[in-house]
């Protein structure tokens, strides 16, 4: 196989391992928000609508 | 749930940032091109790696799964979940890569006369009936020991198939790790060290993150569960 042959593959291997990762780490990224914003409803963090002493 | 020491994120991250950028750059400029395969060879440092992580981590996940079953701390699943789900994400790397470089290879894009191919397809089946067996289930000590024993199970296919290359002495898929030590250049043995190292800290890294999302879920579980006067 030729150079020109083999890039597009090479390059989608790795294209595809990052596409991948990128994927996971924005699915991880949104369940964690999801989990802070959920923790915040419970508890909301001080100085959110409570006036500052 | 109690905690079994919070795992650190900081080291995986900054391994992961030098060595899989440096991979690559010495996979494209430091290493020559394969004189069999050519440029096409250049995936082996990617798809190598990840198929070794992906071993790693479900190996990870069968001996957290050993641990809970004799020690009943739900820590242990958690993290045997963590290990499981983890394999499955560079196992699915495994499928994408494996057929790309079997194309410009092989020509063919699966082989199924391969039985390290077939027996890793196997494996990452198996354990993506894992989540369908946990998910049936509800929450609690029988999901828990079911999704243990089933991680513990797999484990066995983890060496069957790294083998399954040698015991079939296949001509079509190369075995370059021999008893005899590694058969290619130094220059290409460096690079796929620095890739495995590379890789594995990545899925460190992954798997801490994941592992921490997973605990702060569960409190907010039990936290809910207190606000509304509910026994946790």
């Amino acid at each position: 196989m030729t150079l020109r042959d083999a890039v597009p593959y090479v390059a989608a291997a790795y294209l595809a391992v990052w596409v991948v990762i990128l994927l996971y780490v924005g699915i991880i990224g949104r369940k964690l928000g999801r989990i802070e914003r959920q923790l915040d409803e419970l508890a909301p963090p001080p100085g959110d609508g409570e006036p500052r002493p | 749930m109690r905690a079994l020491g919070r795992p650190s994120t900081t080291v995986p991250l900054i391994l992961s940032l030098i060595l899989v950028p440096l991979t690559v750059v010495l996979a494209f400029w430091w290493t020559g091109d394969d004189v069999d395969q050519g440029f096409s060879q250049k995936i082996f440092y990617l798809h190598v790696p990840v198929a070794l992580a992906s071993y790693a981590a479900f190996g990870y996940g069968a001996v957290c799964a050993a641990l809970y079953l004799w020690r009943r701390d739900p820590e242990w699943d958690l993290r045997s979940y963590v290990g499981v789900h983890s394999g499955t994400i560079f196992g699915t790397l495994v499928l994408l890569t494996g057929p790309i470089w079997a194309k410009a290879s092989w020509g063919v894009w699966w082989n199924w006369g391969d039985r390290q191919i077939n027996v890793f397809l196997i494996l990452f089946l198996y354990y993506c009936a894992y989540f369908m067996l946990r998910f049936s289930l509800d929450e609690g000590e029988r999901r828990r020991s079911a999704s243990a024993v089933y991680a513990l199970l797999g484990v066995g296919l983890i060496p069957l198939s790294f083998l399954a290359v040698r015991i079939a002495e296949t001509l079509i898929h190369p075995t370059v790790f021999t008893s005899s030590g590694a058969a290619m250049p130094d220059s290409f043995l460096v690079t796929f060290l620095v890739g495995l190292a590379g890789m594995l800290s990545l899925m460190a890294l992954l798997m801490s993150v994941e592992l921490r999302g997973k605990r702060a879920a569960a409190r907010l579980v039990e936290y809910q569960r207190a606000a509304r006067g509910e026994d946790a």
